[in-house]
């Protein structure tokens, strides 16, 4: 009789320890279900900022821009030389003055819009920006 | 036992007697105690059964909630459309998560202003279209497919009953005009229906990118000139190629009117047919580049020959004109640089139909090419190749080929002799693309040495496409566009193909307007040199430095000795000729 009541004791712990691994299987799993879908979310939002960036950096764009806004003009092939023409050495007076990477301040309004121009653009809706 | 108690006794057993008449007979206790022994064990069953289903179902609900944990993810289980993207790695097509607006018109309570209220947020559709589409008597309509995140929160405000939203993927070409004939489009259903998107359509339904060989910013340059040469002349349309010949990758191809793949319904057939590969051309003179590196390498003609063309050249019912008349022989270079239909002619007969036809096969211009796209065009090329046809496709009559086939061939000829496969994909560092030898080093060496001529001769045809230090040469074509059985002598093909930079050749480029007019400013020519060669100039001005073209000095030795100096273009001046 006592025999039958330990192993029953030991039955009703196994299944308690089973039960609770169990339990904390599926928490985890709910972790790692939530967390691949927060990865997925945080890829298509960069897979959308990706194609604002390639929309708005469009060569048709960007050549019309710099025409308008830097008047620059092709390089005229007097100023094209190899690299090895040119004497590498930095002028002592002036190392101060170069500006290094990260030092440039943002312009004023550098966020991302909450309307994409590309969803404007493709839905056809609202005036197309250059 | 007195008298009472009698009387009590009495009544008593009349009681019994009595309580026997309606209920049982008392059981004995021994009887009694089974009962209610049976009647635990019984409730003891119960209540264990009770536990055990109880248990049962927690077990049950605990597998069930781990099973459904895995499946709510609607996107995980369908893979994502792969992105192509172009040599550098720059994204041309992707997707965009876009909410699809729907409605179930049965659920709707007043249609009249539901549609008022939406027709300013739904950008295809105005008040009557969607009174209409919300009257049907279906439990599903679709509204939009394309909502952006701002009119969906704007719709969600209005909270018209029955209006539901469901998100969708959708194709998206970010930089909209920029090489649609190339990537072509898809369906509703996200099926590539044309371009790439149709031919490497298993790849990307694998979700696999796919990396193109073109490259953006020189699509845009040649997009942009092209373009503007059309504008200017008034043309219909045009196309240019821009290939490398060492490897055949197609670095940039246009074809004019272009269209924006990301409005599928609002394009024209005229937009939508590529120029560049489907449609198919005589090219005119740009055959005479063939046509001398074919006289040269079967040694039908020597450097320096010379043929009369100051008479117009009668075979059968045809006659061979030249646009200038030429009273003394010209040499072969002269042939080229000139243009001269008449001399080409003559140098065609000396190779002869039957080489002339192997050397087109090898050329590839016989046959439509291995592209990776739908949209490729075969070659119409003469039925029979007796001698008139010998001589009409010496000057590129008679044979139709595409713009691609033209840039393939004359890189062939004008590089180091090789036949490339000319391909969309980005060759892989490893790959090893089949080339085919056609001609010798020493057959392009002259080749391109009198192609340089046609552009830096003052009297070559090709002035206008000198860019100054990045040695372009090539070659012009003005070629009237067949009209039923004959010619249409005001629609014009004016093309150019040009090789850069000759002393190290590189990259061949292609550009042709369609139905250029003549202007003011050309003295009403609508020829190749006028229309198409400026185009060149300003392309590989734009182009060369981006591709890494470092300008050079001609005259410099190192130059000069890559190429022949000895060429006799014009009459030999007289005081050289008596000392």
């Amino acid at each position: 009789m006592r025999i039958i009541l330990l192993c029953a004791l030991f039955l009703a712990t196994l299944g308690t320890i089973l039960y609770q691994v169990k339990t904390g299987i599926d928490i985890r799993e709910d972790r790692l279900a939530a967390l691949e879908s927060d990865i997925r979310k945080t890829k298509r939002e960069i897979a959308v900022l990706e194609a604002e960036w390639a929309y708005l950096s469009r060569p048709e764009r960007v050549m019309e821009l710099s025409d308008r806004l830097l008047g620059m003009r092709p390089i005229a092939r007097d100023r094209v030389l190899p690299i090895d023409a040119i004497p590498m050495r930095l002028i002592p007076q002036f190392k101060d003055r170069a500006v290094g990477p990260g030092q440039m301040k943002p312009a004023a309004g550098d966020s991302i819009a909450p309307e994409l121009n590309l969803f404007r653009e493709i839905s056809g809706s609202g005036a197309t920006q250059p | 036992m007195t008298k009472t108690e009698i009387t009590q006794n009495r009544m008593k057993q009349s009681l019994l007697a009595a309580r026997s008449l309606v209920f049982p007979d008392r059981p004995d206790p021994a009887k009694s105690r089974r009962i209610a022994e049976g009647r635990l064990v019984a409730s003891c069953f119960i209540a264990l059964a009770v536990f055990i289903t109880i248990g049962v179902r927690i077990v049950t609900l605990a597998t069930a909630t781990e099973a459904a944990s895995v499946s709510p993810v609607p996107l995980a289980g369908t893979t994502e459309r792969g992105q192509i993207l172009d040599r550098r790695g720059r994204l041309m097509a992707t997707n965009l998560p876009m909410t699809v607006l729907h409605a179930d018109p049965s659920e709707i309570m007043d249609v009249t202003e539901a549609a008022l209220q939406l027709a300013p947020l739904i950008a295809h559709h105005d008040e009557a279209s969607l009174t209409r589409l919300l009257q049907k008597d279906a439990r599903y309509v679709e509204l939009d497919r394309k909502l952006t995140p701002e009119r969906h929160a704007a719709i969600l405000g209005l909270g018209i009953p029955g209006i539901n939203f469901r998100d969708g993927m959708l194709r998206a070409y970010p930089r909209g005009n920029a090489a649609a004939h190339i990537l072509g489009q898809v369906d509703t259903q996200n099926h590539g229906i044309a371009g790439v998107e149709k031919s490497m359509e298993a790849q990307l339904l694998a979700g696999n990118d796919v990396t193109l060989s073109i490259d953006i910013g020189m699509q845009a340059i040649l997009a942009k000139e092209i373009s503007s040469q059309i504008n200017d002349f008034e043309a219909i349309g045009g196309a240019g190629v821009l290939l490398d010949i060492r490897s055949g990758e197609i670095l940039a191809m246009v074809s004019l009117p272009d269209f924006n793949p990301n409005h599928l319904g609002k394009i024209s057939a005229d937009a939508r047919f590529n120029r560049a590969t489907k449609g198919l051309y005589e090219m005119g003179s740009t055959f005479k580049v063939l046509n001398t590196a074919i006289a040269l390498e079967t040694g039908a003609v020597r450097m320096g020959q010379t043929y009369d063309v100051a008479k117009p050249l009668r075979v059968a019912r045809f006659t061979i004109n030249d646009f200038h008349v030429y009273k003394r022989p010209l040499n072969i270079s002269e042939i080229l640089v000139y243009s001269s239909n008449i001399g080409s002619a003559k140098m065609a007969e000396a190779i002869g139909p039957q080489t002339q036809r192997l050397f087109m096969e090898k050329l590839g211009l016989l046959d439509h090419l291995p592209l990776e796209l739908p949209e490729i065009g075969r070659p119409l090329t003469p039925r029979q190749w007796k001698r008139i046809e010998t001589m009409t496709v010496s000057y590129g009559h008679g044979i139709s080929i595409s713009p691609v086939h033209l840039a393939s061939a004359v890189g062939a000829a004008s590089g180091d002799g090789l036949w490339v496969t000319p391909t969309l994909l980005k060759r892989q560092t490893g790959d090893n693309p089949i080339k085919t030898r056609v001609f010798s080093a020493e057959t392009t060496r002259n080749v391109r040495s009198m192609m340089r001529l046609v552009v830096s001769h003052p009297d070559g045809t090709g002035n206008f496409a000198e860019a100054p230090g990045y040695m372009v040469g090539g070659k012009t074509g003005t070629a009237e566009k067949i009209l039923g059985n004959g010619y249409d002598k005001k629609a014009n093909l004016a093309t150019f193909v040009a090789t850069f930079p000759v002393h190290d050749p590189r990259y061949v480029l292609a550009v042709m307007v369609d139905e250029p007019k003549g202007q003011k400013k050309s003295y009403g020519y609508a020829t190749g040199g006028w229309v198409a060669a400026p185009a060149v100039k300003r392309i590989v001005e734009q182009a060369a430095p981006l591709l890494g073209i470092l300008p050079v000095d001609e005259e410099s030795p190192e130059i000069r000795q890559k190429l022949r100096v000895d060429l006799q273009i014009g009459e030999e001046k007289k005081t050289l000729a008596t000392f």
